[in-house]
Order: C-alpha cells, then sequence, then structure tokens
C-alpha cells in the first residue's frame, strides 16, 4: 500500500511537471537559433521585454514600499474590518485582469476620479509607462502582501519585544529583527509579484497599448503577423525571465 | 520609596486579567514570582517591560516609566526560549543594544562577561546551532551588557537539560551577586524559588496571593492556593479539627504519630487505611479521614486498617 502510494505520488508528479514544463521548453527548441539572434537584435523586441521588466520591477518597490507596512499591520494586529481588508487585497488576482483594467480606466483614464487630477498635475495614465505601471501594480500586489503577511506572521513577536527591550525602536526593530527574519517570503512575494507583473496582460492592454510591454508585443505579433512572429519575443521572455527569477532564488538560498 | 515599586498594575489580554497587582522590590533583590502556567506571569514581566499594554504606576529608581516605551525603560528580559536573533551571530546579538546605547566602556564589559559565562568560542556562530544552556548565556550576556534596572528572567530553566539545572541555578546566584542586579525571576517551580531568591510573590489567575520572604511563604502560606502551590501536602479543613477560626490547615506527613499515647496539645484523627507504598527510607501511608486524603509518611508500617493518627497541634500551619 505504502510503495503504491508513492508510486502515485511520484507519477502525478512527473506527469504535472511535464504539463507545466513542456510548453515553455517547446517554445525554446522550436526557434532556430539564428531566429532567436536577430530577436535579440531587434531593439523593438528587446526594448518590450526590458520595459515590461523595468516596469515591473518599479511596480514592485512601490508596493514593497507602501505593501510592507500594510502586510505588518494585518500580521501584528486585529482590527474592526481586517478580513474586509484582507479580502480587498485578494480581489485584484480573482477578478478577470481586462475587468482590472477596466476599472483603472473608470478611476485612472483622463476624466476618472483620480486620472483628472493627476492630469493637472501632468500625469497622464493613458498609452504611457504611468499606466503600464499602475496596472502591474494593481494586479500583482496581493503577491507580495499575502507572502509578506506570513513572513511577518512567522516572526515571533517576543523577538520584536526583546529587541524593544535592548534599545531599539519600532523602526529599528522592524528593519533590524523583523524584516530580516522575514526576508524569505519577503523576498518570495516580491519575485512573485514582479513575475507576475512581467506577464501582465489584460490590464496593460486596457490602459497602454503603447508603449508595447512584451505580453501586449507577443498578442500584437501574433494577431498581426502570425505564430512566427510572436515566437521570437515569447523566447526572449522567458529566457531572461528564467535567468532572473533563477539567480535571484540562488542569492536568496546563499543569504539564508 | 523602594527602588521598584507596582502600584495597581492592570492589564488584559483576552478573557484574561492581570488584576491590581502591587508589590515592591529593593535594589539588588532576587524576587521569585511563582505561579502555574497561565497564571499570568509573564504577562506581568510584559507589562514590566512596557512591551503590553497596561494601566497603573511602576516607579523605578525615582521615576514612574509606567508610560515610557520599553526602549527608554532599561529593563532587561530573557524568554524561557532565549529569543535569539538568528539574523545576527552570537557577538551581534551580545552588541545589539550598543547600537542604540552608546558606551565607552562596554567593550570592556563585553570582555568580562564573555569570559564570567564562558561563551569565547562560540562568539562568531549562529544562534541555530547552540545548545539550550549556551543560547541562555547568549541571552543572559544580551539583556546584562545594557546594564538594565531590573532584569526580567521568564522561565530561565525551563529548557535547560535536567542534569544541568543545578549548575544554572548556582549560575543565576552567582550572576545576581557579581552584577548586584535586581532580579524578578519567573518560575512555576517554588524550589528555585527557594534556592535563589531573597522574596516571592505567588500569582495565582492573574492575582498576587501573597508576596513575602521566600521563607515566611514556605512556612506560612495564608491562603490555600499558595500552600497547595509551595507543596503543602495534607491541606485539610479545620472542620475535622471542630475549628472555625480559618478554614483549612496542612500538617507535614512525617509530623504524625501512629497509635498514639493520648495527652494535652495531642490532636488525634481516627481514619482508615488505603494503602501502604515502602519507599527506601519509610512507609508512605495514604488514610481517608471522615472523607479527606491524609498522608503519614513513618519509619514503621504497624498500623491497623482502622487506625488512630495524632499530630501536636503546634505543628499545624492554619490558613484561609
Amino acid at each position: 500500500m505504502n510503495k503504491l502510494f508513492g508510486f502515485g505520488a511520484v507519477v502525478l508528479s512527473i506527469a504535472l511537471l511535464i504539463f507545466l514544463s513542456f510548453p515553455i521548453i517547446k517554445i525554446l527548441i522550436s526557434i532556430p537559433y539564428e531566429n532567436l539572434m536577430n530577436a535579440f537584435n531587434d531593439k523593438s523586441i528587446v526594448g518590450s521585454v526590458f520595459l515590461s521588466i523595468k516596469m515591473s520591477f518599479f511596480s514592485t518597490i512601490i508596493v514593497i514600499i507602501c505593501g510592507s507596512p500594510l502586510a505588518y499591520l494585518l500580521a501584528r494586529h486585529n482590527f474592526p474590518g481586517k478580513s474586509l481588508i484582507e479580502s480587498l487585497i485578494d480581489v485584484p488576482v480573482m477578478v478577470p485582469h481586462v475587468a482590472a483594467g477596466i476599472a483603472l480606466l473608470m478611476v485612472f483614464g483622463a476624466r476618472g476620479t483620480f486620472g483628472a487630477a493627476f492630469k493637472r498635475m501632468g500625469v497622464d495614465f493613458l498609452d504611457t509607462q504611468a499606466g503600464i505601471l499602475i496596472a502591474m501594480m494593481f494586479v500583482s500586489a496581493p503577491f507580495f502582501i499575502n507572502s509578506a503577511k506570513e513572513g511577518f506572521k512567522k516572526v515571533d513577536v517576543r523577538l520584536e519585544y526583546v529587541s524593544r527591550t535592548l534599545g531599539a525602536n519600532a523602526v529599528w526593530t522592524f528593519f533590524k529583527i523583523t524584516l530580516p527574519n522575514a526576508r524569505k517570503d519577503v523576498i518570495n512575494g516580491a519575485l512573485m509579484m514582479w513575475g507576475r507583473g512581467l506577464g501582465e496582460f489584460g490590464a496593460v492592454i486596457i490602459l497602454a497599448y503603447h508603449p508595447m510591454t512584451a505580453p501586449v508585443m507577443i498578442y500584437d505579433r501574433f494577431n498581426s503577423y502570425g505564430l512566427s512572429y510572436a515566437l521570437p519575443v515569447t523566447a526572449i521572455m522567458i529566457i531572461i525571465s528564467i535567468i532572473i527569477f533563477a539567480l535571484i532564488r540562488i542569492i536568496n538560498n546563499i543569504l539564508k | 520609596m523602594s527602588y521598584l515599586s507596582i502600584k495597581n498594575l492592570k492589564s488584559k489580554a483576552g478573557s484574561f486579567e492581570l488584576g491590581d497587582v502591587n508589590f515592591d522590590a529593593q535594589k539588588g533583590e532576587f524576587i521569585a514570582i511563582v505561579g502555574k502556567n497561565g497564571s499570568g506571569k509573564t504577562m506581568l514581566i510584559e507589562t514590566i517591560a512596557g512591551v503590553r499594554k497596561a494601566k497603573g504606576v511602576i516607579w523605578l529608581d525615582g521615576k514612574n516609566i509606567a508610560r515610557l516605551p520599553p526602549e527608554k525603560r532599561n529593563v532587561g528580559i530573557v524568554y524561557q526560549d532565549y529569543m535569539l536573533f538568528n539574523n545576527m551571530n552570537v557577538k551581534k546579538n551580545i552588541l545589539y543594544p550598543t547600537l542604540f546605547n552608546k558606551n565607552r566602556d562596554v567593550y570592556k564589559f563585553f570582555d568580562e562577561l564573555v569570559e564570567f559565562l564562558d561563551i569565547g568560542k562560540i562568539l562568531k556562530s549562529s544562534p541555530k546551532y547552540l545548545s539550550g544552556g549556551e543560547k541562555q548565556k547568549v541571552a543572559i550576556a544580551r539583556a546584562v551588557i545594557n546594564n538594565p534596572k531590573i532584569l526580567l528572567l521568564d522561565e530561565p530553566l525551563s529548557a535547560i537539560d535536567f542534569s544541568l539545572k543545578p549548575s544554572f541555578i548556582e549560575f543565576f546566584g552567582e550572576l545576581h551577586k557579581k552584577y548586584s542586579l535586581t532580579i524578578l525571576y519567573i518560575t512555576h517551580n517554588f524550589k528555585e524559588a527557594l534556592l535563589l531568591s531573597d522574596k516571592t510573590a505567588v500569582i495565582v489567575n492573574g492575582q498576587i496571593k501573597q508576596y513575602d520572604t521566600t521563607q515566611k511563604i514556605f512556612e506560612s502560606p495564608k491562603t490555600f492556593e499558595v500552600a497547595h502551590f509551595v507543596g503543602f501536602k495534607n491541606i485539610l479543613s479545620t472542620k475535622l479539627l471542630n475549628l472555625q477560626k480559618q478554614r483549612f490547615f496542612s500538617i507535614n506527613p512525617r509530623k504524625f504519630q501512629i497509635n498514639p499515647v493520648k495527652k494535652d496539645g495531642l490532636v488525634i484523627l481516627e481514619g482508615s487505611v488505603k494503602n501502604v507504598i515502602k519507599t527506601e527510607s519509610e512507609y508512605r501511608i495514604k488514610l481517608d479521614v471522615e472523607g479527606e486524603t491524609v498522608f503519614v509518611y513513618s519509619k514503621t508500617d504497624c498500623i491497623n486498617r482502622g487506625a488512630e493518627i495524632g499530630f501536636n497541634l503546634e505543628d499545624a500551619v492554619f490558613f484561609d
């Protein structure tokens, strides 16, 4: 019975791993080497990939700065309406991302609640990098907040108490004790958020078709010219993402 | 005024209340706070440390610290599971307070502490890989290097290997003397309090039931709970003696006489023997006396099933 269970677990795991990895491998091996190199030399492709990386990176940084305090408050305190706030944070994960884009358009569009005010300050969200940034932030922030919250929960609150009695104020304690001890979950959350933002299509395309992020370019090339034109962008996007993800995970494991 | 004076200290956690705590301590005293698990001992020291909200007044060295944040109180706390910072090595753990309180002599004191605690070999280690005893010493060094006005120790021996406990009890005594520390020492083991402390507070359900010299608490507890907690055997109702003044009395099981000869001042009880256990040095006899269980420790087991036992009234301790 035990052997059968073990065998079953291995077979099912392998089946799922094949399902998850094979399409990626298939893309990578389907492109002739020459085409891939040409794609690397195509400024519009490389530009769109780096635009995605850059905007997702900045949206992650903004959410780390604003989301860490929120995650900490949710991890450490109970207050009326906490469940409601936690549900609100999860909403962007659940709604279709095109719908999220439309919702953002209502608020940050030229005549939107905040959009009009921002426009007066010279910030426009339609077809701009700022639009890409808020679209990525909106749909991927829950990945960071939830992971950081779990990380902070795992840090024994008495470590913070001891730090306080040793002379550190609340801010020092957060940066010297809580954050370093929750580092693994915080970094994982940031990685998940960054990765999710990188691949965001639905919300981005509603707010900013141009400048083209990699997912929008893949869609655009697939629609306009077909599969063979879309493949190099897809491959480059996958290769760069894998390299960055692997590097951060290796660094995180070394620091552990 | 006392060095430490706590007045009407109250705190709440869910449905549990720490109620109206009052006690004083002089500088350099070793105070034990004893009570069962869940009686509010840790909550009490956390309110003193300032990491838990509380009402009341805490005078420490002439200053009311009750409204100060923990970092301004200069109170050290060592938890039973040490709470070392795993993101730093041992040396950085110990020197952590120096990031916030610059003191020129701190490195000299650090060297002295390292030598006294014999932790020189582990300074570069991660706390994750230390034994319980080593972790304990590091946590103490970290709390002491800050020259705290009071050191709060939360069940420091509970996670220490049984065979090492006697040497750690000795160590706490030496630590107290060497650095003239004022210590509040939490334990659920009254023997530790008896060995180490000048005074003891017995806490039951968030209330201090008795605060006195440790010897006095052990000799004459004021209440049933305190007597029970400090390990009194034979806590019996005074109805057995036809006395109404106090509700309970206790008799040391070794103070009983079996089949006694009647004389003045000797109280005689009749009971039936429930069982007799032979140990290396004596017989432990369990009797039923008017529905109450009485233990008699005797060198002899010459006792009938329906037996008479006696004791001198002056050997009885009375309490409510």
